[in-house]
């Protein structure tokens, strides 16, 4: 069976290493990145078959800014983004969901098991 | 007067003198009261009679002179002898004789005039049988000759004050004035003056001028002394009157008082009184009557219509000017009253004004006054302040001087607005002298005149810089929260659920209940986070109401599926009580789903073990516009004391405090905060150790939308 390729945009170091691990223990290919720079970086080759991204990022650029990128790119439109993130209730909730995000996830409120099982059978 | 009549009252004299008959009494008093000498002397020119005024008069008795030749009584002057002989026989043969004038000598040697004048007395056959003599007392028409100087000066006083008369001279009551003078003007005539009461329309004598006392006391007993009576004026006398000028009354004593007498009394009093004639004048004004003067002459004596005509013109304009001057004087004095109250209120509502444009001048907010376009004609302090401007900056200038700073969309919604004189509220920016900017919350009021046309619009601006920085710190403290606090508890959520999961080996049954511990106290933590987040969202009012078409029904399953593990752990009844009827409604799904889960998960929390949840969905019994929610247990409840205080923040029954630790005191508070913005109700109804009944209503029309920056979580 092909493995199932995650790309996680992501800066928290501790939330991004355990939404790796739980993954990886899914069964699933995983990369990872804390700033828009490197997730540019990687998208291309890796070619994920979902994105899990945060808002706040590491460098200049956030969540909306990579999204807008993906989504404009007909090579990486179409890959399903899930938005996980604790900050992002506000008006930009909506810029999120306009641009097409799949789904969205408060993080603090959601069991890391179920997102993983819900890329699992998205992607 | 016909001889026949003269004869008549001489029978009448003789007979009947010492008679109680009224007409008889009368018939003595008028002869001893005349206020002549009267002297009935036989054929031969003696005495037979002489009344009491010679008593009075001159000093002598008048049983006295009974006998006494005529030219022989005592009070003649021995030079006229002579005249007075020779006049009788003049008279007694049938010629008439004029009056004439002689002087007469009282009992104390004093020189008087007297006017004698005199008829022959007849028998039924027509012969000669005596004569009636009468001397009047003319030394008062010399006298009123002397003062005729004086009384021309009145005149001229009377006439050329009339005009402007504010007081007459000598008396302070000008009937009593007229009185006088007329009198003194008039001599021995009598004159009488009467006031009106135009009210009663009845008139009464106040001045009687002239009457000897004995004509005082006959009038008296004949109940006819007019002095302080009122009878009311007839219609035809008050016409003679309201003429204004001097009148003959035609039938004399009669016509005076208005036949309140007999005729033959009235030419008793005629006789005896030496009535020549009577003339009254009316002082009237507007054709209201006020007062008259009746001149009674007498006869022989001197009358001069003309001054006494002129005289009575004079006094008549005096009363009406008197009149018009105590009118006007009255208006005045009312008028100055009036003037004091309104000088009071004045001085009050002008203390009023004062205070208003103390309290506008010196207010904190910005207060402008501008005409319909817009030019400034008022700014106070506060104005000149926040903008940096001077009003002499200002004046002429429309607000745009600070303003130009929003889009062109707000100015146009702002005077659309303003223009359809409506107020307008809101939130500017503008920019004060030296280019710093400032938010400002405005209100910006048209004030309509009586047409409803704009006249001026009223602006205040309240500069909300300062909270709209406080705005900014809070909401900047809620996205800081939301990221530093929710972050690292994700963290610890994530780590335990892997632990738990096994995802890093197995462990032992201590190691999971431990990690199930920090796991609830996390989970508790960002329960608590939220619900501080959602609190700060609802104070700032900036978060939203987005309906979206949604169930009722669905929501309250779902919420319940996750509290299903608690209320089996606490062996609970779930009973739902859905109407079947309720349709979907435009509700925001998760303000909803957040009402349903602090209404639930309370219900539960605070009902002890086997105890019963209901949970209602119907429409409303009271409202069939309106969805009702009820959710009722069989719990706790609240204190009845407590219970104002449920929807306060923070709050917490002092009975669960007791019991359950857990709980922030913010469930409710939120719930009520959500429902009040969505346009529905919320109360309840609690007793203690008995359950709580939750009600929330919703419109079938669905929750108000509410545009905002925040949602909840």
């Amino acid at each position: 069976m092909v493995k199932k390729k995650f790309l996680i945009i992501e800066d928290e170091m501790p939330l991004l290493n355990a939404i790796s691990l739980k993954m990886q223990k899914s069964g699933a290919e995983v990369a990872t990145a804390r700033s828009a720079d490197e997730a540019k970086k990687i998208l291309h080759e890796f070619d994920p078959d979902l994105i899990w991204l945060d808002h706040y990022l590491l460098g200049d650029e956030d969540g909306i800014e990579i999204l807008k990128r993906i989504k404009k790119d007909t090579s990486t439109a179409s890959i399903p983004v899930f938005l996980v993130s604790n900050t992002c209730t506000d008006e930009k909730y909506q810029e999120y969901h306009d641009l097409g995000v799949k789904k969205y996830y408060l993080k603090s409120s959601c069991r890391l098991d179920e997102v993983v099982s819900d890329a699992m059978s998205i992607a | 007067m016909s001889v026949l009549d003269m004869s008549k009252i001489i029978n009448l004299l003789n007979k009947n003198l010492s008679s109680s008959d009224d007409q008889s009494v009368f018939s003595a008093n008028l002869f001893d009261l005349a206020p002549e000498v009267i002297l009935f002397i036989d054929k031969k020119g003696r005495v037979i009679r002489a009344n009491k005024r010679v008593e009075e008069w001159l000093g002598y008795s008048s049983y006295a002179l009974n006998g006494t030749h005529i030219s022989a009584l005592p009070f003649i002057y021995a030079e006229d002898r002579e005249e007075i002989k020779s006049n009788f026989k003049k008279r007694i043969s049938g010629e008439s004789v004029s009056p004439y004038e002689i002087r007469l000598k009282n009992k104390k040697g004093m020189i008087n005039i007297g006017r004698v004048s005199g008829s022959p007395v007849k028998d039924e056959h027509g012969n000669n049988i005596g004569a009636i003599i009468m001397v009047s007392n003319a030394t008062e028409i010399k006298k009123v000759s002397d003062d005729e100087k004086m009384l021309n000066n009145d005149l001229r006083l009377l006439a050329e004050t009339a005009s402007g008369l504010v007081e007459l001279p000598h008396s302070s009551d000008i009937y009593q004035y007229i009185g006088e003078r007329l009198h003194l003007l008039m001599g021995k005539n009598q004159v009488s003056i009467q006031k009106y009461n135009s009210e009663k329309n009845a008139n009464q004598t106040c001045y009687y001028f002239g009457a000897s006392k004995g004509e005082e006391k006959m009038l008296k007993s004949l109940k006819k002394w007019p002095i302080g009576e009122e009878y009311i004026l007839q219609d035809d006398a008050k016409k003679t009157l309201l003429k204004r000028k001097i009148v003959e009354l035609k039938d004399k004593a009669y016509d005076l008082f208005q036949g309140k007498i007999s005729r033959p009394v009235a030419r008793a009093l005629e006789l005896f009184g030496g009535i020549d004639r009577i003339y009254v004048m009316g002082f009237a004004w507007e054709g209201e009557l006020f007062g008259s003067a009746n001149a009674i002459i007498r006869k022989g004596s001197k009358f001069r219509e003309e001054s006494v005509n002129a005289f009575l013109q004079q006094a008549s304009v005096a009363i009406q000017k008197r009149r018009a001057d105590d009118a006007l004087q009255k208006a005045h004095d009312e008028l100055e009253i009036k003037v004091e109250e309104r000088t009071a209120d004045l001085k009050q509502s002008n203390q009023d004004l004062e205070k208003f444009k103390l309290a506008v001048k010196d207010a904190s907010d910005h207060i402008i006054i501008t005409d319909p376009k817009g030019h400034i004609i008022f700014a106070n302090a506060a104005a000149e302040r926040i903008t940096g401007y001077s009003y002499a900056q200002m004046q002429g200038k429309t607000p745009a001087l600070w303003g130009k700073q929003m889009g062109d969309d707000f100015y146009k919604k702002f005077w659309n607005t303003i223009n359809s004189k409506k107020p307008f509220l809101g939130e500017i920016r503008n920019k004060r002298s030296g280019d710093v900017e400032y938010w400002a919350e405005i209100h910006v009021s048209p004030v309509l005149d009586s047409d409803n046309n704009i006249q001026f619009f009223v602006g205040i601006e309240r500069d909300i810089t300062k909270a709209k920085e406080v705005d900014q710190a809070k909401t900047e403290f809620v996205s800081l929260a939301s990221h530093q606090l929710r972050t690292p508890l994700s963290a610890i959520n994530w780590y335990t659920e892997m632990l738990l999961a096994g995802d890093a080996g197995d462990i032992t049954t201590d190691q999971e209940s431990y990690l199930k511990e920090i796991y609830n106290g996390s989970q508790r933590m960002v329960d608590l986070v939220n619900a501080l987040l959602n609190v700060s969202r609802l104070e700032l009012g900036t978060f939203i109401v987005e309906p979206t078409e949604g169930s009722l029904q669905e929501i309250a399953d779902d919420v319940l599926k996750e509290l299903e593990n608690q209320t089996i752990a606490k062996k609970q009844q779930i009973v739902k009580d859905y109407d079947t009827g309720i349709p979907k409604i435009m509700i925001d799904t998760k303000l909803t789903r957040i009402v349903f889960q602090n209404l639930l998960s309370n219900a539960v929390k605070y009902t002890p073990e086997e105890g019963k949840v209901t949970v209602s969905i119907i429409t409303n019994p009271d409202n069939h516009k309106e969805v009702l929610i009820k959710v009722k247990d069989t719990g706790y409840g609240i204190p009845k004391y407590q219970q104002d205080k449920i929807f306060s923040k923070l709050f917490r029954a002092d009975n669960i405090k007791k019991m359950e630790t857990e709980g922030t005191g913010l469930g409710v508070y939120i719930i009520k905060q959500i429902i009040d913005n969505a346009g529905g109700k919320i109360w309840f109804e609690s007793e203690e150790n008995k359950g709580s009944t939750f009600y929330v209503t919703i419109p079938l029309s669905g929750m108000v939308k509410k545009a905002g920056s925040r949602e909840l979580s």
